[in-house]
């Protein structure tokens, strides 16, 4: 891992098309600007870590499921 | 033809136009790339996501707007191109489903990352919704949970 420390208005490139732009920093919150192909997905750490413990719960299902009488209401 | 094995319905056989692909895996299961889409039964808004690869990985899903009328969102241009929607009719929405404790009664629908299929292409994504307000969790019979402790059916 890379750790460096940069100022506002300081860039970091990552390869040779991601450009991470430090914007401003008030506080605790620093806003970041990326530039990056748009096939680059990119996620907020906290979400995307959230699908993945999604998933990986719904992908242990019981081994019989009955779904008969879970209908949606009438609404 | 394509012969797959699985845990849940023993071994299949599905024709290969049938064989949806993630490009990119889902979220956590990064290296799963080929699913099925079986039905629960014919008349249910409910499927299992078969892997094909691995036979005990079946996600439960269902089809959101049956349960939440209301649910939108929109999918962004690198959705679309990607997965070569053209028009709506091309495009079918799951929501995978969590079962806590067994109970059918507590099962959630994670609305925050649809799944999204192109039916023409058999490509497939699950997106992140980054910008909405929904979550991973959503109960499909909020009524009937709270019911649930005191009531034996």
């Amino acid at each position: 891992m890379l750790v460096l420390t940069r100022k506002p208005k300081q860039q970091i490139m990552i390869g040779d098309d991601i450009i991470v732009n430090v914007v401003e920093v008030q506080g605790d919150n620093v806003r970041i600007a990326i530039e990056a192909p748009r096939e680059v997905k990119i996620y907020r750490g906290e979400i995307y870590r959230a699908i993945q413990e999604e998933n990986s719960k719904a992908a242990v299902q019981p081994a019989n499921i009955d779904l008969t009488g879970a209908l949606p209401n009438k609404r | 033809m394509r012969k797959i094995n699985t845990m849940r319905f023993g071994e299949i056989q599905e024709e290969d136009s049938k064989i949806v692909c993630f490009e990119h895996g889902l979220p956590a299961f990064e290296e799963e790339r080929e699913f099925v889409i079986i039905p629960y039964d014919a008349e249910s808004p409910y499927v299992f996501l078969q892997s094909v690869k691995t036979p005990e990985l079946a996600f439960l899903m269902t089809m959101p707007f049956v349960f939440f009328p209301d649910y939108e969102f929109k999918l962004d241009d690198v959705v679309i191109n990607e997965l070569g929607i053209r028009t709506q009719e091309d495009l079918l929405v799951y929501s995978i489903l969590t079962i806590p404790n067994e109970d059918i009664k507590e099962i959630t629908a994670n609305l925050l990352a649809p799944v999204v299929v192109n039916t023409t292409t058999m490509k497939a994504w699950q997106v992140v919704l980054e910008k909405s307000h929904y979550q991973t969790k959503h109960r499909l019979f909020p009524e009937t949970a709270d019911l649930a402790k005191g009531d034996n059916q």
